[in-house]
């Protein structure tokens, strides 16, 4: 349970936690804390909205007008000719017959002036990071969740990551906050797999009974989130009293997590910020516990 | 860039990199100085710095971040009250703004529905926005607008990330509490669907 404590120290890093400039263990301390702290977790929406309502406001207006692009590109065509008409003085023509050297260039374009200067449009580079940044903003509310990760086909059975084995970061990005589903969540949870067309053996039969290992458990809540490679399904178990997660992620196109993800470790003596965690391979499926009580609840899909 | 291109390619290449750019860098002016022949002039500049400088950019790394910085530069200079902002340093005691805010029960008001009270007050906020000291401005326009990660915000205005936080800090603690001061004085009508 949260304490006054941990919300004022949770309070001082939501803005930084909403822009996503936490590193990967602050981020996760953060989205546990939010997870457990009603409170909390509505002040962080409450800020975010306050956040997006400011920005669209000043998002919104007009688009450059045309007159001014114009006028900034005759600038740009005017100097081009300038520059022209100085090499050719020097007995240097330019070679404007070259093929184009890249082959993302499509080859038409806006005439510019009223000179016979054309412009070529390039397609856009990616933006750099941006991938991640976009991704991380999908739901326009991101949350991010560190997991454990050793995407190896072969693994079988991956372990715990305590023992720092592991590349451990994984971003889930999904809505905040996880709300109780309406009705049984097993019958959600079933739901959910049949449509991300995942076999309905990934929620198995010892997951719903009321132990695991000698540990309570209890499903609460089930909810399809985004994860950077692709849908995944958020399981939220109650493990002896302490909420738990089984996150349920396919493999994502090309196989493997997104780079962006990996990085982080396991710290050598198996700490990761009081959290203990465990991944399984389910077929083509990560099976991910994350607890900071017990992953014991692993054991329903490994056996 | 490289330096076989020929200044035609090198224009046609500019020129398809600077157009996806053409709405935020518009939108950016506009807000940083708030007239739109300054904003305009701003830009022209700004973009005949850029080509001018092209041969030296490194095709594959952000041409966005490299764009701002270059406008940036140009409006810093345009208004030397704004450079001398920027290179001011961050005085400590505004920091607990957004502690006072917590305390105010106006701001948790604004808190309960910000979406609408935003609706309502939209140029009110611009307003808000463009009195915030020049820097202030600055790094908020580009996190919260435009989306710009804090090391790319610090690379951009080229000035340490600490600074960048604190600059962001206290511009959305100004922000925070113009709308708490508004609630405070004016209401604030939530509406019930």
């Amino acid at each position: 349970m949260s304490n006054s404590k941990n919300c004022q120290s949770v309070r001082a890093k939501l803005m930084l936690y909403l822009d996503s400039e936490l590193d990967a263990t602050a981020t996760l301390s953060v989205n546990q804390h939010l997870v457990r702290c009603p409170d909390c977790r509505d002040r962080f929406e409450a800020e975010q909205l306050l956040e997006s309502a400011i920005a669209g406001g000043l998002r919104s207006g007009e688009d450059m007008p045309d007159q001014v692009w114009s006028r900034l590109t005759d600038g740009l065509a005017a100097e081009v000719e300038q520059a022209l008409e100085n090499e050719a003085g020097r007995g240097a023509p330019e070679s404007d017959e070259a093929q184009p050297r890249s082959a993302t260039k499509t080859t038409t374009s806006t005439t510019t002036t009223s000179t016979t200067t054309t412009t070529t449009r390039v397609s856009p580079s990616p933006s750099r990071g941006g991938s991640f940044r976009v991704a991380a903003w999908l739901a326009a509310a991101a949350m991010l969740v560190v997991s454990v990760m050793l995407w190896n086909q072969d693994a079988g059975v991956l372990g715990e990551a305590r023992n720092g084995d592991f590349v451990n970061q994984l971003a889930v990005l999904h809505r905040a906050p996880l709300v109780p589903t309406d009705g049984d969540p097993a019958l959600a949870a079933r739901a959910l797999l049949s449509d991300m067309s995942l076999p309905a053996s990934l929620l198995p039969a010892a997951a719903l009974e009321s132990t695991v290992g000698g540990h309570a458990v209890t499903l609460r809540s089930a909810e399809r989130v985004q994860v950077a490679s692709g849908a995944a399904l958020d399981l939220r178990f109650d493990c002896c009293g302490v909420p738990t997660s089984v996150f349920l992620i396919p493999r994502g196109e090309g196989g493997n997590l997104p780079v962006e993800l990996q990085g982080s470790h396991v710290d050598e003596d198996g700490s990761f910020d009081g959290l203990r965690t465990r991944t399984l391979l389910s077929g083509d499926v990560m099976v991910s516990v994350i607890s900071e009580h017990s992953v014991v609840l692993g054991d329903a899909w490994s056996s | 860039m490289t330096d076989e291109m020929t200044i035609s390619e090198r224009h046609a290449e500019f020129v398809g990199l600077l157009e996806p750019e053409r709405a935020a860098l518009w939108r950016y002016a506009q807000r940083m100085c708030w007239d739109k022949a300054v904003a305009e002039d701003c830009l022209q500049e700004a973009t005949m710095i850029a080509f001018r400088k092209f041969d030296v950019f490194t095709l594959g790394t952000s041409f966005r971040a490299w764009m701002f910085r270059i406008l940036s530069n140009t409006i810093l200079n345009a208004n030397n009250q704004l450079r001398r902002n920027l290179k001011r340093q961050v005085l400590s005691e505004d920091m607990d703004l957004v502690a006072a805010l917590e305390r105010e029960e106006a701001y948790d008001q604004v808190l309960q529905d910000p979406e609408t009270l935003l609706s309502q007050v939209s140029d009110e906020v611009r307003g808000a926005v463009k009195s915030l000291p020049a820097t202030e401005r600055m790094v908020f326009l580009l996190r919260a607008v435009e989306g710009f990660a804090y090391k790319e915000i610090a690379a951009a205005l080229e000035i340490p990330i600490g600074t960048v936080m604190s600059h962001l800090f206290r511009a959305r603690a100004r922000l925070r509490e113009f709308l708490a001061d508004y609630v405070a004085t004016e209401g604030f009508q939530r509406v019930t669907p």
